[in-house]
């Protein structure tokens, strides 16, 4: 917030990151901020301020999926899937205040930005001067620069008024004397009902998704315009979407070793606990004869290659270097190791840790964290809510290695669980001194006492 | 988590996702049944629902079956045409086909759906009923009482079992349909020449053998005969059979075929003429059988002889302050030892049906249930070792259950078979896991607040408990997981052996849902 106090004066400009104050050390997140209040006060100000700028035939059919959008994002809120920390607000509020700074046509009122505690590559614009960016973009982008990409891009969004635009289009669409005609027809029909309100539906859904992958288009060949004024490197534009089309092709790439990892002198690894199951059909990926939906029509954004393409040829300009990145990174990795352990997404956070274990690095936070998930593991499994929390595995599984590592994670018993917890925090019981391991190692002494 | 969700949406926008109402209220499947493929170890493999997709025309309906594997992942939805008159009466898996038994009263009619490994239909075969399996199949459809009649013989075919009115009394007709071109179709067909009802379930199946336990049954008798009837799996034809007659009443209620070929059965014994379902057994037993046969092997528990050095057991095979213990299964574990799986029970004096008596009286009117109760207690387990002698009986806690007695008449043995045949004992159901040679016996549980562990920060609360007892390596060790807590109910379905199926209802956002949950060996 500091960074933006001299600007905001001058350009009216403000972002909430929840406003909030105090540094927030690694094992003590924040979901919901002592500002609760004020934050949701400013959700309500947001909508209050685009409800007031309706007008025409169907402005309170419209109010209404802007209503139901308010309430999503209080619903998000409110279930902890924010998290609070100025680390993170700085860095945001920096970029957009560069952004803003130097697009003075982009909209200066105030924004509301939440960063969101989810592991995947996302952001996303609500339409109402609300953004959210996910935690998982410090995992999968390499610098400032290409964050900064995202951020333009989803000004952008704004910017073009995407969101509220696809809402009246729709709106106005499923009002049209045309569609409840269609409706009407089609509710009337007597023989194979549902599958003529299936196939409007369809007909519906496919036309707006069509037009959502159009605006992604639109956003990127703006957003880059925004980002070519800026200090930022023109061409992480394209090495951002390049990151993330490599991961097309599945995240969890590593394939993590658990049998050399969990394997000890006095508990060795047994091979069962990665055998995958029997299933009852011996088939590549899910036979449904009725195929409702077609998986490349509901794509609500185009080909990563092609977006890729666009804004490759539309960079003029290369430009500064970044600026660090990594302490973010490494500080990033930390908070989602914490989060995934906190929420008990323990597939995760073994994945995250012993992929950096099996890389050499044996820090005392990977060991301690590798210690606690284990430790969570068995308490999950001891109160018979470990099959909420982990997926099970799936033949058709496109991510492998965490598919994998699912498997044998749910083919441990509970006791083979208690005795790896043991013998791991033994072979690290002299190196790691600090209250958290120590009190983990007590854990599993007592239950193997 | 799904690979999509990451890369698709990233840099997207907020899409209202809800289209109109008006069309998702239109479309509308109506499930007509969902349920598990179960195999003879009472393992699950998978799980389906049944549904109808949309009304055509000339009395037809398009249904559609979706299947999830044994880990609820969604694998396959199969469409087909069918009269709307169809219901689907039974399912099996045999490890290379899943078969749908579809029943059609109108047309009195049971057609075979078959779906392969690869999931495309097989050729439906139709069979038509006689009027008054048809009817019988009706009435047991409808009162949810037909028993399964579609058993799955892995990597050969299906047993479909339908019953026979052509002789003096109700017999059965065994008809094999092979799931591969390797095997051939064969009929066996029992038609009883003497009165009375006959009812058979496969116990064992192998490459091999069939064995079967006929039970006859004649009217309101408390007699039951049992026999055993060995069938050849590749042609259908009978080996041989073992009639416990009156004259060595034995109730059979289980059997295994070893790897050498021979057929062990497994139950109790009585004195001669004892009427089995009256009666208090004078012990458990078990012969074992060659493939002509000829008994190789045989053994006898008895009440006053063996038990006794276990529990105390009085002049009438009572056990003192116990009461009798209803066996509900004998499993064979791979190292050759044996556990029979009891709970106890007693026949007392029901305050309930006392009470309502007396009302009733006052009243002028008379009392349909009875005054007397079985209560329902702990579970006894057995071990034998190879030899089948008794080597040990373990003892496991378990609230008190009550049952009020049908009638007041008759032997606490009597109450208990008819108990059990109404699902009112505590015992659910038990599995093997013939991998790691391990069991679970399975039962509800209701625990008072007072026997509760108490937990920080928790109240304690009476409710039900599933029990499991497991046994892994030799050793018995218990599971509890509690079926109501906080805001939430939850329901117990079975599930891929050594984890349930756990159904989840939220009372305060009003909503359900599955998952998954391993049982635990400490």
């Amino acid at each position: 917030m500091l960074f933006l106090q001299p600007m905001k004066k001058r350009l009216s400009l403000k972002i909430a990151l929840g406003f909030f104050t105090a540094f927030q050390c690694s094992f003590a997140q924040v979901f919901i901020p002592e500002n609760k209040q004020q934050i949701l006060e400013k959700i309500d100000v947001n909508y209050d301020f685009q409800v007031d700028l309706l007008e025409g035939k169907y402005k309170s059919k419209i109010k209404k999926e802007y209503k139901k959008r308010k309430e999503l994002i209080v619903e998000a809120f409110l279930d902890s899937t924010f998290i609070f920390d100025n680390k993170y607000s700085n860095f945001i509020t920096s970029i957009v205040g560069e952004v803003k700074v130097k697009n003075p046509t982009i909209n200066q009122t105030e924004d509301l930005i939440f960063m969101n505690r989810h592991l995947d590559p996302n952001a996303s614009c609500f339409g109402n001067n609300t953004f959210m960016f996910n935690l998982g973009l410090f995992h999968f982008l390499e610098n400032e620069d290409e964050f900064a990409f995202i951020v333009c891009h989803e000004l952008a969004h704004q910017y073009l008024n995407h969101v509220n635009e696809s809402v009246k289009i729709r709106v106005e669409k499923l009002n049209s004397k045309e569609y409840k005609r269609k409706i009407r027809d089609a509710r009337l029909t007597i023989y194979g009902r549902n599958k003529a309100g299936m196939k409007l539906l369809k007909e519906l859904s496919y036309g707006f998704l069509k037009n959502s992958r159009v605006k992604e288009y639109e956003a990127d060949s703006l957003g880059l315009i925004f980002f070519q004024k800026t200090k930022y490197n023109a061409s992480a534009s394209y090495k951002a979407l390049s990151r993330l089309k490599t991961f097309d092709d599945g995240i969890f790439n590593t394939n993590i070793k658990i049998d050399s990892i969990f394997n000890f002198n006095e508990y060795k690894f047994k091979n069962y606990w990665l055998e995958e199951e029997e299933t009852l059909f011996d088939i590549e990926e899910k036979v449904d004869d009725l195929k409702w939906w077609e998986k490349d029509s509901i794509k609500t954004h185009p080909d990563i290659e092609n977006r890729i393409k666009k804004l490759k040829s539309s960079v003029s300009k290369a430009s500064n270097n970044s600026v660090s990145f990594e302490d973010l990174k490494a500080y990033a990795f930390k908070d989602q190791i914490n989060t995934l352990l906190y929420f008990n997404q323990l597939d995760l956070a073994f994945y995250l840790l012993l992929e950096k274990i099996q890389q050499g690095n044996t820090s005392d936070f990977l060991i301690t964290k590798l210690a606690q998930a284990l430790q969570k593991t068995y308490i999950t499994k001891s109160e018979h809510i470990f099959g909420e929390r982990i997926p099970q595995s799936s033949p058709f599984a496109t991510e492998k290695n965490l598919n994998a590592l699912r498997t044998f994670l749910h083919n441990l018993e509970i006791k083979d669980v208690r005795k790896i917890g043991f013998y791991f925090c033994q072979e690290y019981a002299n190196k790691i001194k600090s209250e958290e391991f120590t009190q983990i190692n007590q854990f599993f002494t007592k239950l193997n006492q | 988590m799904r690979k999509l969700l990451y890369v698709l949406l990233f840099v997207g926008t907020y899409v209202v996702s809800a289209q109109t109402k008006t069309i998702e209220n239109m479309v509308e499947f109506k499930v007509k049944n969902t349920g598990a493929f179960l195999d003879d170890a009472n393992d699950v493999d998978g799980y389906y629902f049944f549904y109808e997709v949309d009304k055509l025309k000339k009395g037809m309906r398009e249904f559609a079956v979706n299947i999830l594997d044994k880990n609820l992942n969604d694998v396959a939805i199969k469409k087909f045409e069918a009269s709307k008159k169809i219901v689907l009466a039974d399912n099996a898996f045999n490890n290379e086909a899943i078969m749908f038994a579809l029943f059609n009263n109108k047309e009195k009619t049971l057609t075979l759906k078959g779906f392969d490994r690869k999931a495309n239909p097989k050729d439906d075969i139709v069979i038509t009923l006689d009027k008054k399996v048809a009817r019988l199949f009706n009435n047991g459809l409808r009162a949810g009482t037909l028993s399964s009649v579609l058993h799955p013989v892995k990597n050969k075919g299906f047993i479909l079992i339908t019953p026979n009115f052509d002789g003096k009394g109700t017999g059965y007709v065994l008809d094999f349909y092979p799931s591969n071109e390797n095997v051939s179709p064969w009929k066996y067909e029992f038609i009883p020449s003497e009165r009375g009802f006959h009812s058979v379930t496969p116990v064992a199946l192998n490459d091999k053998f069939v064995v079967l336990v006929d039970v006859r049954t004649k009217g309101m008798s408390a007699k039951r005969e049992f026999t055993t009837i060995v069938l050849n799996s590749q042609t259908g034809e009978k080996l041989f059979e073992k009639v416990y007659d009156k004259n060595d009443p034995k109730l059979i209620t289980n059997s295994f075929i070893s790897e050498d070929g021979k057929i062990s059965v497994m139950g109790q014994y009585y004195e001669p003429n004892a009427k089995i379902a009256k009666a208090q057994s004078l012990g458990l037993y078990t012969e074992q059988y060659d493939e002509k046969g000829e008994v190789v092997f045989s053994k006898r528990i008895s009440w006053q002889e063996d038990v006794s050095k276990f529990l105390p057991v009085k002049k009438n095979n009572k056990l003192k302050d116990i009461g009798y213990i209803f066996f509900h299964d004998i499993i064979k574990t791979q190292s050759g030892e044996y556990y029979g799986i009891g709970e106890q029970y007693k026949k007392t004096v029901s305050a309930l049906g006392v009470a309502s008596g007396i009302l009733a009286a006052a009243g002028g009117g008379i009392q349909a249930g009875g005054y007397t109760q079985l209560t329902i207690k702990d579970v006894y387990i057995f071990k034998f070792d190879k030899d089948f002698n008794l080597a040990d009986v373990q003892v496991f806690e378990k609230g008190k259950s009550r049952i009020q007695n049908l009638t007041d008449f008759g032997s606490p043995q009597l109450s208990a078979y008819m108990i059990k045949a109404l699902g009112g004992f505590d015992f659910v159901y038990s599995q093997r896991d013939v991998k790691r040679d391990r069991f679970y016996a399975n039962f509800i549980d209701y625990e008072r607040a007072s026997d509760k562990k108490e937990k920080k920060g928790e109240k304690r609360k009476a409710g039900f408990v599933f029990k499991t007892i497991i046994q892994d390596g030799g050793e018995l060790t218990v599971d509890n997981i509690e079926l109501s807590k906080e805001s939430k109910n939850f329901r117990v379905l079975p599930a891929k052996v050594g984890y349930i199926l756990l159904l989840e209802y939220s009372r305060k956002k009003k909503s359900s849902s599955l998952r998954l949950e391993k049982l635990n060996i400490k």
